[in-house]
């Protein structure tokens, strides 16, 4: 098969490296030296998923073991899938072109909703069938994980365990699992579901019964057995300083989306963003050790011959040794061009100044995140970030030479009105306004970007149980933003409003919304997160053919007594702390980061064996 | 400062590289080698990296070119060990070779490349045939392709750019040798060749499945073919 694709399929489609899996670093192992076989897939394009730390990890560390094997797959761009069904070829993995339907495992990983149309094309082009229900045990295992699997219910259909939470403890415990019940005999598919279910942070769905209300709320989701716990609670990596990280990674041959080498600094953020799911469910924060990190880097850079470090995190400028670490990286690597770079920084002047020292090359762009307008509504959302912070922080990289600003929003946030929308201009305007003062004579090259989001609500979020505005109410918006920022120093975008609508009802939706998710497919959805791909009356048939009301879950605000379907996932954060959060905000009363202030008693440290971990004294206090 | 000129093959693990993604796998091995790469001046420094000639995705190669500034003189047999070691596996070091500080640009001099051109036949031919339309094919005063721009189609006449052209039957398949130009002296693609040379004989040639190698890339000076190894005898 191998031969074919190479000689008859490559040749004639776009990009062909991305299906080719021999590059530096790569993992190719004998299949008959190891008792697993893993494939690990990845819903969206090489250059996306291959950009994704988790997969990396992931990688590394299972390959590291002896006795197992993983490899890669991506969902096939639209060129390959045809040359593969024209052809009937099974969807193969990278390493070593063995079909899917070989392997032991098939593990997919969520990293958005809109990705989970790709995830049934892979099903199907690898000739599997969609519905766990319909597999038996000469079938792959198929798993899924990721930040989307903490509500797991709209595929739960279609996945046969999740795993909540984090990864690099927890998969051993799944391999392990995997490798004794291929030994023992008989076996059967239920079997080793029973097995996975003990695991801690294993969600195994066909052992839950949802029962629901005369309104279609959910009454209750009860295990159906006696062996799994009533809420499955998410793993969580207790020394995140040493726990297992790629140093040999995978260097890619075609440039992939984030095109550099990718160090860790810490996991989680306390900020408190109350829309924010990545803020809520990575917690507590740890942190790495700036010995670790200068180690890891070391280890990179000789291993790939990248040029470019980026020490990733939610929030980098909020690394307690940020300062010493960027400090001792510039002097080392700086004379060898290697670049250091932060991903994403915090609306203030600290985070300017940081950005000023390892910024070899002045990029033209900085990008911050006030996400909202006004005060108020800023402090709806607790974004600890005030007007003077993004002014001083927009003035610092005016100074330091940068010409262009790019600053995000979101739209629909709860309990905006039409001023917020106007704030949002008036800071744009305040933006040019300082830029022309400061820049002088460069002011010709100025330029401010503002990108406007729609707000999603997401599970296990303070705002999970706020609806989403109507997509009419959206678009209204978006215009509305339009008119008020025509000038030729700013730009506008923003994004397609059906797409985040369909995005609110799988982020809230139960079990019943993955009759849509297979018929949207069937209909030809795929690769939704693509402008060009996402076919909006298709899901509105698929909507109309399997009955159901979208509105019901992307707009209607669910009551703080519903259940709601993703209730027995505990992300550590307590249901009391989110009533609360949700309680505040509406009040417009902000909460500190418990790494400047008290403990919020969020839960986490509480109920999780893992602990708030920081390596030094905070740096980035705010007043 | 010195440079180098590295020779090096492209296997079928790399065919399907971009030129861009052979100069990045070029400039990462660099670095992993630890070999003291010159880089170049400004705000956005690059490594000192030049290629003779781009190669077409899905082509392969037996000897491509690139030049090397270094901050300093090195061993030229610790170079090549080194580079050898950190290449990815289907790029594979020849030699390196020292280029005097006067040499011109690989670029500017190479001029002829060579390639071995192998096609699926589908239906009955013979050798003598082949010969006699190849024959007639080089004949011709001007051959015209129409080659798709972004502003439209060009007509364009690759004959005076096809320096040698021959084929021979090999089982099911047959295989042409050519040389064009490349460079300076312009630029025929071994596939407009050959695609045109099916199109003018009417042979049953697949020429839609080609696979290409190339197996020689040199300069022409007064008549003679110099491997841009022959750095002396290139440079003057």
């Amino acid at each position: 098969m191998k031969q074919f694709v190479e000689k008859k399929i490559l040749p004639k489609v776009q990009k062909p490296v991305r299906y080719q899996g021999n590059e530096l670093n790569s993992v190719h192992k004998d299949w008959n030296t190891v008792s697993v076989r893993i494939a690990f897939a990845f819903p969206d394009v090489y250059e996306v998923g291959m950009s994704h730390l988790g997969l990396r990890i992931l990688y590394h560390t299972v390959n590291r073991r002896e006795d197992t094997l993983m490899e890669r797959v991506f969902a096939p761009w639209v060129d390959f899938e045809e040359k593969l069904r024209q052809n009937k070829l099974p969807l193969f993995s990278l390493e070593s072109y063995t079909p899917l339907a070989k392997f032991d495992v098939l593990a997919f990983t969520l990293q958005y909703e809109m990705s989970y149309t790709n995830m049934l094309n892979m099903l199907d082009l690898a000739g599997i069938p969609l519905r766990s229900s319909a597999r038996d045990d000469t079938w792959p295992l198929v798993l899924a994980g990721g930040p989307a699997a903490y509500n797991p219910e709209p595929v739960s259909a279609f996945i046969d365990a999740f795993l909540i939470g984090e990864g690099e403890d927890a998969v051993h415990d799944i391999i392990d699992t995997v490798r004794e019940w291929k030994q023992a005999s008989p076996k059967n598919k239920n079997s080793l579901l029973r097995e996975l279910a003990r695991i801690p942070g294993v969600y195994v769905p066909e052992f839950y019964d949802v029962s629901y209300h005369t309104d279609g709320t959910i009454k209750q989701v009860v295990p159906n057995v006696s062996f799994t716990p009533a809420r499955v609670v998410k793993r969580v990596v207790r020394d995140f300083d040493r726990v297992d990280f790629p140093t040999r990674p995978i260097v890619p041959f075609t440039e992939i989306v984030h095109d550099r080498l990718m160090l860790e600094v810490l996991r989680g953020c306390s900020r408190g963003c109350r829309f924010c799911q990545a803020g809520m469910i990575y917690r507590p924060v740890r942190e790495k050790n700036p010995e670790t990190i200068l180690q890891q880097a070391e280890q990179l850079v000789k291993n790939t011959g990248y040029d470019e470090i980026s020490l990733t995190s939610l929030s980098t400028s909020d690394y307690t040794c940020v300062e010493g670490v960027l400090k001792s990286l510039v002097d080392r690597y700086g004379p060898s061009g290697v670049g250091i770079s932060l991903p994403s920084l915090r609306a203030d002047s600290f985070s300017v100044e940081l950005a000023k020292h390892v910024q070899r090359v002045r990029k033209t762009t900085l990008t911050f995140a006030p996400e909202a307008g006004t005060q108020r509504l800023r402090d709806v959302i607790n974004k600890g970030v005030t007007e003077d912070d993004l002014m001083e922080a927009v003035e610092g990289a005016f100074r330091a030479g940068w010409t262009a600003v790019k600053l995000y929003f979101m739209i629909g946030l709860p309990t905006e009105t039409f001023e917020d929308l106007d704030g949002i201009a008036h800071l744009a305007y305040k933006v040019v306004d300082l830029g022309r003062d400061i820049l002088g004579q460069r002011a010709g090259r100025l330029k401010v970007t503002v990108s406007a989001s729609s707000f999603v609500p997401k599970a296990h979020t303070p705002f999970q149980w706020v609806g989403q505005d109507s997509i009419e109410l959206l678009q209204e918006k978006q215009q509305h933003l339009s008119r008020r920022l025509k000038h030729r120093r700013i730009v506008f975008n923003w994004h397609d409003a059906r797409v985040s609508f369909i995005e609110a009802v799988f982020a809230r939706g139960g079990r019943k919304v993955a009759d849509v998710l297979e018929e949207a497919w069937r209909l030809g959805c795929k690769f939704d997160s693509w402008t060009d791909h996402f076919k909006f009356d298709k899901w509105m048939e698929a909507f109309r053919e399997v009955g159901l009301d979208t509105s019901f879950y992307a707009n209607r605000p669910f009551s703080l007594d519903e259940v709601l379907p993703w209730d027995h996932i505990d992300a550590g954060v307590s249901r009391e702390f989110l009533v609360s959060e949700y309680g505040r905000a509406f009040r417009e009363q902000t909460t500190m980061d418990c790494r400047f202030d008290r403990c919020t008693v969020c839960g986490v440290c509480q109920n999780l064996p893992a602990k708030l971990d920081l390596k030094g004294r905070g740096v980035n206090v705010p007043h | 400062m010195c440079r180098i000129r590295v020779e090096f093959s492209k296997g079928e693990a790399v065919r399907f590289l971009s030129h861009l993604d052979l100069l990045k796998a070029f400039e990462r091995a660099v670095r992993r080698a630890g070999i003291p790469i010159a880089f170049s001046e400004g705000f956005n420094p690059h490594p000192r990296i030049s290629f003779a000639s781009a190669l077409a995705v899905g082509v392969t190669s037996e000897k491509e070119y690139a030049d090397i500034e270094l901050k300093r003189d090195a061993d030229l047999r610790d170079v090549t060990g080194r580079l050898s070691q950190a290449m990815p596996p289907g790029i594979e070091i020849k030699s390196v070779g020292a280029v005097p500080g006067d040499a011109r640009a690989l670029m500017a001099e190479v001029n002829r490349a060579a390639y071995r051109v192998t096609a699926p036949v589908d239906g009955l031919m013979d050798e003598t045939e082949l010969g006699k339309k190849i024959a007639a094919f080089m004949s011709s005063p001007e051959i015209i392709i129409t080659k798709r721009t972004k502003k439209g189609p060009r007509l364009k006449n690759i004959r005076p750019g096809i320096i040698c052209f021959e084929g021979r039957l090999t089982g099911e398949q047959v295989e042409f040798s050519l040389m064009t130009v490349t460079g300076n002296d312009g630029n025929v693609r071994p596939e407009e060749v050959v695609s045109s040379f099916t199109e003018h004989s009417g042979l049953p040639i697949d020429s839609d499945s080609l696979d290409i190698r190339r197996t020689a890339l040199c300069i022409e000076k007064a008549g003679r073919l110099i491997s841009p190894m022959d750095i002396s005898r290139a440079a003057r």
